[in-house]
């Protein structure tokens, strides 16, 4: 709010002055109290253009009373001044006014002053904050799951079955946007086929997992949406209980678990066969999954930004890695999608970077070393340390000066 | 027996036939931390080691696998020299060695300097003052003041 | 030799040479001293595998030095430099690829010197050829190709490094070859009737060769060293071809630099050029004085020339007259020694080219003067 400046200013400015915002020898405490209770608006406007020497200077530069710029150009304003700011927003005479107003005449015949704070209004405090914010039933569970996978196999399992799940979803005519609506249950796509084709990707489907199979996964169950507006809680349980079992890592505790229920003398694998429920793939390890895939499907084309948003989506939802937009705009094909996520660490030493170096690794007459060259170093190069090992010993000293029995020999 | 022969060995012309380059081997060190051990201690200790080690490292990095190809003659040796500056040395075949160290250059200046060493004979440096030395017996031969008929005074 | 190089390394030492493993634990019996200096660990063996040289840098760098084709496999390149008294086992030892590659550098040595220099002495020939490639000449070839040598052999030891066992220090030459002082003896009269007689049928440059056999001796460095330049040309041959080999031995070895005329040493030359001229039936040489100054002097200079007839044979400064005379008759005697149809005479082993011209005949001197 711009304030129209009041040519009376300058004498208000004086009369502040005289009146003991700059303090005079000559006035008492007492004196000077009773001539500020004296003041009404004037002087509290008066007051209120109490500024600092360099606000006043700004404001004479500017010939405004409203400079533009920070108030200190040192600094930041603190939330402090933010808070003051906004206070002093507002006219003190509409404050006044409004605080005028909103005040209730009391009733005093009425009154009884309590003896104990039974019944009486709180005012202040942290009530319900705690619940609604750490409460482990209001959890905030965000759109990636907590933890991010790391081995370089199960991301590739997971973009995989992203890519399945998205042309299943394509194939079924069904809007791509809807490919994260459930959250992640058990992978049907493992035994589905895929490899490109003109129109993006042809799937073969087994009889394990059908594409209505994939497609009611993928949707997210009607009874959970009925139940998510009224009772989040339940839902986020089944979500929890679901997480817990989609885990095809483990396959192997299961196992174990029915071998020792029902026949420690059989094989593991009758077990296996025996029990119908579990699925053969899933006893495989991440890396002979992979491995037993036709790398065909990593040519799959991405040009499709609808196809690409929905695989990146998923496969977010899937790992928890989170993809930068370097890294999806140059991606035309799963394949590079795929480079971007497994990418391996940074190295933290060099020598760890020359070795990911092939064409430095692999010429003859470059030796890197990942230690330092010491002189014992040299003479096994050249074939004398077994001589100095051999004749130490003979004559039972130390052979490199820095063993733990030699240590306790000399205490 | 009237003629009897002296023992001599053949004296290398290298050049001549077969050429042998006198830088042997190069050994590439660099420090992974720093230039002292706070730098191991302290992990972000970024101003003069770090940079070191990045410089060399790039050079490492980048240019020596093309530097390493352009001289399959000479044995290429990489290794750590924790707390040390980076230095290049080069071993030669009369069994001198020279060291540069190549802290705070970049990486085409320690290029340049590998190129000095792999071109340095090993030997060390003297002002040359005829620039022509051979074995060769002069094709004129040395001046005779009895030959040639003399001058007539 | 007849095994291609990789199968050489898919092979493991242990399957290859069991023999030669046996062998080593007669040795060790046999020489107590011997096995005292290596201490002995049943994982080692005396030379490093042959896989071991893909990884070293030094060998792939030597390789690369001495411009050896890519055809010469780094496995052979490392056997060329395990010396017999490292390894005993000949499967691994360089023994028969210096046999193979000493005598096609002395092939190619004789012929380039005797076809330069048709006319020159066979103590000559023979001083010529040590030069180029006798024991010390190889020493320092491989020395100056920046060969170092291992301390002691052993598995572990960098296969570009040459390996063999050194003498002890203290050692007499005479004592390393370990034989008997009546067999010593033996040896000195066969080497001076050998020395007399001014020929020897039993090595290249002259020398006595010791006996063969015990090939398990230490050896001085110098042998050492001069066998791995022959086994480097052994391999070369084996694995490239003659016209390889014939071109590292042109570009490593006879390009190298000796003056001839240094190497002779004249008894009597006047004599023999008088002898010379009687076998060519030249006029009797007469030594003529060209020019002198200072006759009285403190310093005289007398310029003799020798002539048979009006033909100036040679000529020699001096400050007397007959070591004028002397010199001008050396001078005579090594413009007919030092003969020579050129610098690019053909030699036989041209004719191995392909697209090669017919063979001219070369120049072939009656022999040397005897008197």
């Amino acid at each position: 709010m711009r304030r129209i400046t009041i040519p009376g200013r300058s004498i208000d400015l004086l009369r502040a002055r005289a009146t003991g915002q700059t303090p005079s020898p000559y006035l008492c405490s007492v004196c000077k109290h009773h001539a500020t209770s004296f003041s009404t608006t004037r002087i509290r406007a008066a007051r209120n253009s109490k500024v600092p020497l360099t606000e006043k200077i700004r404001r004479r530069i500017w010939g405004t009373d409203r400079p533009p710029g920070l108030e200190d150009p040192y600094g930041g304003k603190s939330v402090f001044e933010n808070t003051r700011g906004r206070a002093e927003v507002e006219e003190p005479e509409e404050r006044e006014g409004r605080l005028e107003a909103a005040k209730p005449t009391p009733d005093l015949s009425t009154y009884e002053p309590a003896s104990t704070w039974d019944g009486l209004e709180k005012v202040g405090g942290y009530e319900g904050w705690w619940e609604e914010n750490w409460d482990p039933y209001h959890q905030f569970d965000g759109f990636l799951p907590k933890e991010v996978v790391k081995d370089s196999d199960e991301i590739t399992a997971a973009l995989r079955r992203a890519v399945v799940e998205v042309f299943a979803l394509q194939w079924a005519g069904l809007p791509l946007r809807d490919i994260s609506a459930a959250a992640p249950g058990d992978d049907l796509t493992l035994e589905v086929q895929i490899s490109p084709s003109a129109a993006g990707a042809a799937l073969e489907f087994s009889q394990e997992a059908s594409l209505e199979d994939i497609v009611q996964s993928l949707t997210p169950a009607v009874e959970d949406e009925t139940t998510v507006k009224g009772n989040q809680t339940e839902s986020e349980e089944d979500v929890a209980a679901d997480r817990s079992t989609i885990d095809p890592l483990h396959p192997s505790s299961e196992v174990d678990e029915t071998a020792a229920k029902e026949n420690p003398t059989e094989s593991e694998e009758d077990v296996a066969a025996d029990r119908s429920t579990v699925d053969p793939l899933s006893q495989m390890t991440y890396d002979e999954l992979v491995a037993s895939w036709d790398p065909a499907w990593l040519q799959i084309s991405l040009e499709n930004p609808e196809v690409k948003f929905a695989v990146m989506k998923r496969t977010m939802q899937l790992t928890g890695l989170r993809i930068p937009d370097a890294a999806i705009m140059p991606a035309k094909t799963v394949k590079a999608l795929l480079a971007h996520l497994i990418k391996p660490p940074k190295p933290r030493k060099l020598v760890e970077a020359l070795e990911q170096k092939e064409e430095l690794m692999n010429l003859p007459n470059v030796s890197i070393y990942a230690k330092r060259i010491t002189p014992i170093d040299k003479h096994k190069r050249v074939g004398r340390w077994k001589v100095i090992e051999k004749e130490l010993m003979e004559r039972g000293l130390p052979v490199t000066g820095h063993e733990k029995e030699d240590h306790a020999q000399w205490r | 027996m009237t003629v009897r022969a002296l023992q001599k060995v053949t004296v290398s012309q290298n050049g001549v036939g077969a050429f042998i380059l006198q830088c042997h081997k190069l050994s590439f060190h660099y420090c992974d931390w720093a230039g002292s051990s706070r730098g191991m201690k302290y992990a972000s200790f970024p101003l003069c080691g770090q940079s070191i080690a990045k410089r060399f490292s790039s050079f490492l990095r980048n240019t020596l696998s093309k530097f390493a190809v352009a001289n399959p003659q000479i044995e290429m040796e990489v290794s750590p020299r924790p707390r040390r500056h980076p230095v290049i040395i080069g071993h030669y075949i009369g069994g001198r060695q020279k060291a540069i160290c190549v802290r705070n250059l970049q990486k085409e200046q320690i290029l340049q300097k590998a190129e000095l060493l792999r071109d340095a004979s090993g030997e060390k440096l003297k002002r040359v003052t005829k620039p022509v030395k051979s074995i060769n017996e002069s094709v004129r031969g040395v001046w005779s003041p009895y030959h040639g008929g003399g001058i007539t005074v | 030799m007849h095994q291609s190089p990789a199968s050489r390394t898919q092979q493991s030492r242990f399957q290859s040479s069991s023999a030669a493993l046996e062998e080593d634990f007669v040795f060790e019996d046999d020489d107590p001293s011997q096995s005292a200096t290596l201490p002995p660990t049943p994982s080692s063996y005396p030379s490093p595998l042959p896989e071991a040289a893909l990884h070293s840098a030094k060998l792939a760098a030597l390789h690369a030095r001495l411009g050896l084709p890519k055809k010469l496999p780094l496995q052979t390149m490392a056997r060329t430099l395990v010396d017999p008294s490292a390894d005993p086992n000949t499967r691994f030892n360089n023994a028969s690829l210096s046999q193979l590659g000493g005598s096609i550098m002395s092939l190619h040595v004789a012929e380039f010197l005797l076809c330069k220099y048709p006319r020159l002495p066979m103590a000559i020939l023979f001083a010529a050829a040590g030069a180029y490639s006798g024991a010390r000449t190889l020493t320092i070839i491989a020395q100056e190709w920046g060969v170092d040598t291992a301390a002691y052999p052993g598995s572990e030891v960098d296969p570009g490094l040459l390996q063999f066992s050194k003498i002890a220090p203290g050692t007499t030459i005479e004592d390393s070859m370990g034989l008997s002082l009546r067999r010593r003896k033996r040896l000195a009269f066969y080497k001076s009737s050998l020395e007399k007689k001014g020929t020897s049928h039993n090595e290249a440059f002259g020398d006595v060769l010791p006996k063969p056999g015990k090939e398990v001796d230490p050896k001085p460095t110098e042998d050492a060293y001069s066998n791995f330049v022959k086994a480097v040309v052994g391999g070369v041959y084996i694995h490239a071809g003659r016209d390889a080999a014939r071109k590292f031995v042109r570009e490593h070895i006879l390009s190298r630099h000796l003056d001839i005329t240094q190497l002779f040493e004249f008894k009597e030359p006047v004599r023999e050029l008088a002898v010379l001229c009687k076998r060519e039936e030249f006029e009797y040489p007469v030594a003529r004085i060209l020019s002198e100054t200072g006759r009285r002097s403190r310093s005289p200079v007398f310029v003799v020339g020798i002539y048979s007839g009006t033909e100036k044979l040679g000529e020699g400064a001096a400050p007397s007259l007959a070591e004028a005379r002397i010199r001008a008759s050396v001078a005579a005697l090594k413009a007919w020694y030092l003969y020579s149809p050129g610098n690019n005479v053909r030699v036989p082993s041209d004719m191995e080219d392909t697209n090669a011209k017919p063979w001219e005949p070369v120049h072939i001197d009656i022999g040397e003067i005897i008197h």
